[in-house]
């Protein structure tokens, strides 16, 4: 009998996951841009969060900087990609790169970023270090409004086109048809996207299958115990910080790719905010959570706006009562709470009873457990 | 065996689930393709005017994109309010070539994101934006809407907006406030030549703008100017006005939000330096008459800008004050007649196209620069569009507080160009 | 040297209600593990109170008011919300009321708008000379009202039994229940007695000379974060050090910028950050925060 519950769950598994490859490879062909440009959001968003997971949910290392990481990704490529330029507000410098090679060393930038934020990182404990990241916030709005040659000031810059082996990500140049739709700017970011969305994933749960993964849970669960059976903790907490810089500096390259123009509002404490929301709605040290988190954050608002004429319980533009921005703002708030109060798996818990996985678990602190290899291929039933 | 059952009926859920997904998934194969080809070049219609997107034989949809739940949302839905009642009163007469004029008003709480997926939602529907509000939002947007050759409106009344063929800027920019605002303190005596003068401005647009003015006021007239950087989420300025004191300044210039005008008023009076303010348009807002620093607003402030006060004497305002009272029942803010103004400036670009018989996009460009002296029912000066590069007006007229409930401002001096506000070279974005 | 003072009264004035705020998030820390991300819309909340109430019950009546409200709306969060969470995780429940945050300050600014929420407070704009210098009355009652709670704060927290429940429960939770304090009660009222105090910082931060509180004030009020890092966030004692750290540091920083201009502006925002960071280092749980050799 389990058995063969296991085999028809696999099956499931093995369809679900193929039925989406499907669906992303040809939803270009009939979504119009507005919904490519929706899905390429979500796609970066859900990068950026699996990072923000492998340091709060698995590591268990609470960080507000989250949007500055994605800033020094998303200004290191305009700067390495960008040539020297006159801005609105004075001159540009620029590196100049080939575009593919500023993304590599954006991503990389972003990392060392975190590497450096290790003195910090390593000294505090808990939520003296979700306070301290919060100064990174401040300090990286300071620089990006300051240092205007490099960053454009308030303004901001043109984000140069990323272009790879001659194939460029915009409207033209070379021209693609692809079944008689003509594929743009919108339809190659979409596949951009979700490719480097898969690989992010598949690098993540690499991590967390192994050694570092568990090495940063046993960190997360007791630092004494962790420390005793020979595991370097400063290390681990320094490696936590870099490798979710790297993801946030991915997910900052993608998004300022789809935004045309980098701009230090758009990197604020909201930012941030968000990305820990992402992350606790999907749930904890779940990775299949991030992704839905990230979904459910970037595409809730966004949808909501565009039926907003038909949802009565919204209101009309310049009306009164509660716009979609607003309502999903509420909405964000109150699923946080109850994701903490009642359901501490967030959004992967409820999939994972759905699909009748792992028995529900209590609390979060424990999840990552849920992570290991054993548990997702050979799921522990109650007899 | 409870457990078991119960996740059976699972399984088989996300079997379901699973074959609804790959229904779904061939089913939109098979319907592919068909809604997203090219709709090919603009028909004509019976009148023959050349139709583009967003326009019908009885409809034109205008797009816009703008705060009404953000930090922004006052202003926003101000010169929605404004907007609105050009709309409606030209709809009553008749529309625009014998077509109605819809807003298709969309709230991005003036998140950046949100405003470019809007903006990429909405693009094929609509012949134009009237109204795309913020700056990050029309500096991310600006290539784009190069591209699709769509005629913008900003929110805004930044130079660095000036120089392209597709954004229409309706007023005097914010350093010819400054530069016209400064010239009247000279003439007043209220400065005079070898004075220091101190700017508290806002970090972004408004602020370097405005500072652009000020210091080629400030070089040309041989005054020394000290500038005060603020972050607009700052409430309190009394630390620059501190320091500005510590200068020895003779008069503040404030580019800032209303709640640091107020606080900046506060400290002016309250630290004995009790030297005259001048704000940018945006720096006031009438409920700071009722705030404690309402006394020193009104003894020691002015505003420059280069639309009519709610309040006054010209047929345009009154036409405003007559449907706002009818429709809304906040209080008014001040950029509700300019909003008003504005939207009569599109339409009369609009009305230019079909005149033309091109209601295509390329059409209204055509027609944009092709309009040389609206009238605005008085609420502006005479404007002229046929150059880009320039503001359309540089004059500028001067008010101050007052206690009234139509805006709070009486107006001090018509709106007029400064020799030079007249000279002066415009910047280009 | 009177510009310098001048910048010195401003930025004691101003640390000293920052100081109220971060007083605030650590009697809840010390009584609950918690870090209270909704302190500043509780704020916000007390002062929108406190603006509606002012015609009806005149400034004095609204302020108690105001901060009844507060108090109870964050004794409420706690008993219904932090303590019913499924987890005692510091960050867990430091992202719960992140969430209560959002949802509060949501609201606030729905209702709030634009408008300039200000303070029929008997201050006005007075000014009062000491020497050369001119100080807000309403700053010189900041100063005076900061300072007397600040101080009855502590002869709470030492001489009655609430006080002494407090610490012990900040010792050793299971030993102050097995003595037979009511964990609980402890909890609520710390909760609700932070609520309290920052209704109090809503007001003064809305006061002269500053025009009134603004929809972003939950904003403004993020300043006591680095406050109360800086001070220890279990030490009461060490948020009044770092509120006045931080406004004082805020206010030079901001005066003297333009002899530091190579440093950007407006400095005033970051100081308080860079400061907080550097303390940090040296000292990684602050000033006068207990040092958690471990915490398993």
């Amino acid at each position: 009998m389990s058995e063969n519950l296991t085999a028809s769950r696999q099956w499931a598994t093995r369809l679900l996951v193929s039925a989406s490859v499907v669906v992303v490879l040809i939803a270009p062909l009939y979504l119009d841009q507005f919904w490519l440009q929706l899905g390429f959001f979500c796609f970066a968003a859900a990068v950026g969060t699996l990072g923000l997971n492998l340091l709060t949910g698995i590591a268990g290392l609470l960080s507000l900087a989250h949007g500055f990481f994605l800033a020094v990704g998303a200004y290191a490529y305009v700067f390495l990609a960008g040539g020297s330029e006159e801005g609105i507000s004075g001159a540009l410098v620029g590196a100049g790169l080939p575009s593919w090679l500023a993304a590599i060393l954006a991503v990389g930038v972003a990392g060392f970023a975190g590497l450096l934020f290790s003195p910090i990182s390593g000294r505090l404990r808990g939520i003296y270090l979700g306070v301290a990241s919060l100064a990174l916030i401040f300090i990286g709005q300071h620089v990006l409004h300051n240092y205007e040659s490099v960053t454009g000031g308030f303004y901001g810059r043109d984000v140069p086109t990323l272009s790879l082996f001659g194939f460029t990500f915009a409207e033209t140049d070379p021209v693609l048809m692809v079944l008689g739709v003509p594929f743009g700017r919108e339809e190659r970011l979409w596949y951009l996207g979700a490719a480097i969305l898969l690989v992010a994933y598949v690098f993540a749960r690499n991590i967390v299958a192994g050694r570092t993964g568990r090495a940063m849970q046993l960190v997360r669960d007791n630092e004494v115990a962790a420390s005793s059976m020979g595991i370097d903790v400063r290390h681990y907490k320094a490696s936590a910080f870099v490798l979710s810089s790297i993801y946030a500096g991915a997910a900052g390259v993608l998004i300022v790719l789809a935004l045309g123009r980098a701009v230090p509002d758009y990197f604020g404490l909201a930012l941030s905010i968000s990305y820990l929301i992402m992350v606790v709605i999907g749930g904890l040290g779940s990775l299949p959570g991030s992704v839905a988190g990230a979904f459910f954050v970037v595409a809730l608002p966004e949808v909501l706006n565009h039926y907003a004429t038909s949802l009565p319980f919204l209101s009309q533009p310049g009306g009164d009562g509660v716009s979609a921005v607003q309502f999903s703002e509420y909405l964000y708030g109150l699923l946080v709470v109850a994701v903490i109060l009642f359901i501490p798996r967030g959004l992967a818990g409820v999939f994972a009873s759905v699909r009748g996985r792992a028995a529900p678990r209590s609390a979060p602190a424990s999840d990552g457990a849920q992570l290991e290899p054993q548990s997702s291929e050979r799921p522990h039933l109650p007899a | 065996m409870q457990a078991s059952f119960s996740k059976s009926v699972r399984i088989r859920r996300s079997r379901t689930f699973v074959v609804a997904l790959s229904a779904f998934a061939i089913a939109a194969s098979v319907t592919a393709c068909s809604t997203k080809k090219d709709d090919g070049p603009g028909a004509e219609s019976a009148d023959g005017v050349k139709m583009g997107p967003g326009v019908t034989k009885s409809t034109i949809d205008l797009g816009v994109i703008t705060d009404l739940s953000g930090p922004f949302a006052t202003v926003g839905n101000a010169l929605n309010q404004g907007a609105q009642i050009w709309f409606d009163e030209l709809n009553t007469d008749g529309g625009i070539c014998g077509r109605e004029v819809k807003l298709d008003v969309r709230d991005s709480g003036y998140d950046l994101p949100k405003s470019i997926s809007l903006y990429s939602e909405m693009e094929a529907d609509v012949l134009g934006f009237q109204m795309i509000l913020g700056s990050p939002q029309m500096a991310a947007l600006g290539p784009k809407m190069e591209e699709d050759d769509i005629f913008v409106m900003p929110g805004s009344w930044a130079s660095s907006l000036l120089g392209r063929k597709n954004g229409l800027i309706v007023g005097a920019t914010f350093d010819l406030e400054m530069i016209n605002g400064i010239s009247w303190m000279m003439d007043e005596g209220l400065i005079k030549e070898g004075d220091t003068i101190g700017h508290i401005y806002l970090q972004g647009e408004l602020g370097e703008n405005a500072l652009a003015g000020s210091t080629y006021a400030a070089d040309q007239l041989g005054l020394t100017l000290v500038g005060q950087e603020v972050p607009p989420t700052a409430t309190d300025v009394t630390s620059q006005v501190t320091t500005l004191k510590n200068k020895g300044v003779k008069a503040i210039l404030l580019s800032t939000t209303p709640g640091q005008t107020a606080s900046a008023a506060a400290a002016d009076d309250a630290s004995g330096l009790k030297v005259p303010l001048l704000g940018s348009n945006p720096s006031w807002a009438p409920q700071l008459l009722g705030t404690a620093a309402g006394d020193a607003l009104k003894e020691h402030y002015y505003v420059a800008q280069s639309y009519q006060l709610f309040n006054a004497d010209v047929p345009g305002a009154e036409k405003v004050r007559e449907e706002y009272a009818a429709k809304y029942k906040d209080e008014p803010i001040a950029v509700i007649p300019w909003s008003y103004a504005a939207a009569s400036a599109y339409s009369a670009i609009l009305e230019k196209a079909c005149e033309n018989g091109d209601l295509t996009r390329e059409g209204v460009l055509a027609a944009y620069p092709e309009i040389t002296e609206l009238d605005t029912g008085g609420i502006m000066p005479p404007l002229d569009f046929s150059d880009p590069s320039e503001p359309p007006t540089r004059s500028v007229l001067i008010a101050r507080p007052e206690d009234n409930p139509l805006g709070g401002l009486k107006l001090v001096r018509e709106a007029e160009t400064s020799d030079l506000a007249a000279d002066y070279p415009m910047p280009q974005g | 040297m009177t510009y310098f003072v001048e910048l010195l009264i401003n930025g004691v004035s101003i640390g000293l209600i920052y100081a109220l705020i971060a007083i605030g998030f650590t009697v809840i820390f010390k009584a609950t593990q918690v870090l209270n991300f909704a302190q500043g819309s509780t704020l916000l909340l007390g002062a929108y109170v406190v603006v509606q109430l002012q015609e009806r019950l005149g400034f004095y009546g609204a302020v108690l008011a105001g901060v009844a409200v507060a108090a109870a709306v964050a004794g409420a969060i706690e008993v219904f919300l932090v303590r019913r969470a499924s987890t005692h995780e510091h960050i867990s429940l430091a992202i719960l009321t992140l969430g209560i945050d959002i949802a509060l300050a949501t609201e606030l600014s729905r209702r709030i708008g634009s408008e300039v929420l200000s303070f029929a407070d008997p201050w006005g704009n007075r000014t009062t000379a000491i020497g050369p210098f001119v100080v807000p009355q309403a700053r010189l009652a900041a100063m005076v009202v900061c300072a007397v709670i600040a101080v009855a704060f502590f002869a709470l927290l030492k001489y009655t039994s609430w006080g002494i429940a407090v610490r012990a429960t900040a010792e050793d939770p299971e030993a102050a229940a097995l003595m037979g304090i009511n964990r609980h009660r402890v909890a609520a009222t710390s909760w609700a007695l932070a609520g309290g105090l920052a209704a109090v910082a809503g007001v003064f931060m809305g006061t002269a000379p500053s025009p009134g509180l603004t929809s972003t004030a939950n904003v403004t009020a993020l300043n006591a974060f680095p406050a109360a890092v800086i001070g220890g966030l279990d030490s009461p004692g060490g948020a009044v050090v770092g509120g006045l750290i931080v406004g004082v540091v805020q206010s030079l920083s901001g005066g003297y910028n333009d002899q530091v201009s190579f440093l950007g502006s407006p400095l005033s925002e970051v100081s308080g950050y860079v400061v907080m960071i550097m303390i940090l280092l040296w000292r990684p749980s602050g000033l006068y925060g207990t040092r958690e050799m471990t915490r398993v």
